[in-house]
Formats: C-alpha cells, structure tokens, sequence
C-alpha cells in the first residue's frame, strides 16, 4: 500500500542536503508524540521494529528458554529550518530494554530532549541513566508540565533527578508550539557549549 | 558510541533475512534520518516489487524514516533494500545526512538560529 500524499509535503524541498536529529526521550505516556506534533511540519509518523529478545524464565512445553516479541513505535516529525537543513525529531521510549533500538538512533544526534513529568519522577531515572551512561549525547531536561502536576522548583527537579549543575531544566507544555521550539533552542545552545 | 555501527536496526535479523531475499544488513550507512534522492533517470534495469514500491517513493528527497512509515516498513528492512539499490545506482543518498560524527559547529549554529526565528 503506498500512501501517495498530494499535500506537497510528501518531499523535502530539493535544496535539502543535510538532516540532524534530535532525540525525544521519556517515559511512556510522557508527552513525546504530542511535542513532536505540535512543532512538526508534516503530521507525526510512526515506524515499528520488533524486537525478539530473551525473557525470564523456562518456557514448560519447549523446555527452552523463553523469547519474547516487542514492538517498538517509533514517532517522528520534521521541521525544515533553512533551505538546506531539515531537523528531524525522534520519540522513542527510553528504557534500558528498548536500548538496542535506540542506539542507532542516538548516534550522530545533536542532542536529546529529555521529557519529564513531574508526578512521575521517578520514570525518569532509568531514561536519564542510559543517556548518561551509554551515550555522549548532550540534552536537556523538558518538564512537561500537566495541569493537575505539582509544580517544583527547577532546583528541587535538578535534586531529585541528580542533574549536573550544567543540564538546562526548562518548564515546557508539550501542546505549545513556541514553548516546545524553546525547549529545542536551549538543547541546541546546550549542544554548542559542550563541544 | 560504545556499539558498533553494524549493529544498528538488525534486531530481527530472521524477518529482514525474509524479506529481502537472503540479506541481513546494509552495506551502508542508513539511518532513519539518512536523506534519499531518487536519480532522475535511474539506470534501466528491470526491478522486483520491493524496489519498484522505493522508487515510488523516491521522486524527492525523502528521509529513510518517512519513506519507511509510508511503505509500513521498519527501517531496518527498508535499510537493506535501499543499501542493495544505493549499489545499483538505483538511488542516491545525501552525503550529509546525518552524519555519524553529528552536526558540524557551523550547522548547530545555522539551526539554533533557524530555531530562534520561527
Ligand atoms: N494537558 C496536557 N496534556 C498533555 C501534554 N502532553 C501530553 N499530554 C497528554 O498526555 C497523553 C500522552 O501524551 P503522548 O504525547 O501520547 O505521550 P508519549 O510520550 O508519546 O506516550 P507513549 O508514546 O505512549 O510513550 C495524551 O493524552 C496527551 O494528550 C501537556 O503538555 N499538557
Ligand atoms: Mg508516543
């Protein structure tokens, strides 16, 4: 089935040489796709990959061990910044056992968006470790902040998530278009600082 | 980067190797940001399916994720089909896309001033 779009979006323009990427990383329910619709200039897209990886345990009728089969949504949108250059915005869950998927991704990135809800903290801590850990990449923590969420100082957030003084924190509301635009600034800003 | 580059998007190798005919990787570098030009006069050589619906999707340039999304493919098959045609001279890439080493300075600066401006 092809999906022939005649919006005439369906293309870059043809003077688009060069993509970065961004990556939008967060727990699940955070407010990844919603970030990415609200600054993306086609309507998000989604790609799958399946993932068969080993499980706990002993599967009783095999006698082997047992595999399990994940699916991995993958939303994404673009914004063409000049006449040369698209920025390419990618949301992927960022839990550990997801990270076989996501390291393609994270190679070459600018930067990742790391968003946070605040009633959930705790979500985070395994997103953030892996960034931490098994990337260079440099980001910035998004607090997308939910109507009936408390609201915490950036300080408190920069405590609980145990966040070098260096990390922005920046307020967002994933459905904002220019707060969204602004959280991107300061990761791009952020990315020139660190290299 | 702690993984190697092969590794990326061939987490299930079985159904690539499916459908594409035997191949379980890339030869090159494609990422989902990777941008895509079809030639505009492809060298004629008489194409599967496979290639046929890429070509379709090729009259632009288009990035490897969105030409995924709209085949319903993952982009570790597409990856192996347009790397296969890419040889072939079927299809180009754009050399800049996405890079493994990342943005250079001068484009993180064209792109943060695009950004403070939209
Ligand atoms: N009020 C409010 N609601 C939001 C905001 N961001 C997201 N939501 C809502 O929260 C829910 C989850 O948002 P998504 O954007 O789907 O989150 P996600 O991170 O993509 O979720 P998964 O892909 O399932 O992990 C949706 O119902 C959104 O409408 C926000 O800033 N304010
Ligand atoms: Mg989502």
């Amino acid at each position: 089935m092809l999906s022939t779009t005649s919006d005439g979006n369906h293309y870059l323009a043809p003077t688009v040489v060069e993509s970065v990427k961004i990556l939008v990383v967060g727990s699940f329910g955070v407010g990844k796709t919603t970030l990415i619709g609200s600054v993306s200039e086609i309507e998000p897209l989604r790609t799958e990959e399946t993932i068969t990886q080993a499980s706990e345990g002993i599967d009783e009728l095999e006698a082997t061990p047992k595999k399990t089969t994940t699916t991995v949504a993958m939303d994404f949108g673009r914004i063409t910044l000049t006449d040369e250059i698209a920025l390419y915005l990618f949301g992927t869950p960022g839990q550990r056992r997801f990270w076989d998927l996501w390291s393609g991704l994270a190679e070459g990135a600018a930067g990742a968006l790391v968003l946070v809800d605040t009633r959930r903290l705790a979500d985070s801590f395994e997103v953030l470790d892996q960034l931490e850990t098994r990337t260079s990449l440099p980001f910035v923590v998004a607090i997308n902040q939910f109507p009936d969420a408390p609201s915490y100082e950036p300080d408190q957030i920069r405590t609980a998530l145990d966040l070098d003084d260096e990390t922005p924190i920046v307020v967002c509301n994933a459905k904002n278009r220019n707060a969204c635009v602004r959280a991107l600034a300061t990761l791009v800003r952020h990315a020139l600082k660190t290299r | 980067m702690p993984d190697a580059p092969e590794d990326d998007y061939v987490d299930h190798p079985i159904r690539s190797y499916v459908r594409t005919g035997g191949r379980a990787r890339p030869t090159h570098r494609l990422t989902p940001a990777t941008l895509l030009i079809g030639h505009t006069s492809p060298r004629a050589t008489s194409v599967g399916r496979q290639e046929r619906e890429v070509l379709s999707q090729c009259r632009g340039v288009i990035s490897m994720a969105e030409m995924a999304a709209h085949l319903g493919q993952p982009v570790s098959v597409l990856a192996v089909i347009a790397s296969d045609m890419i040889d072939a001279g079927l299809i180009g890439v754009r050399p800049d896309s996405d890079t493994a080493a990342g943005p250079s300075r001068e484009t993180l600066q064209k792109v943060l001033h695009a950004l403070n401006h939209l």
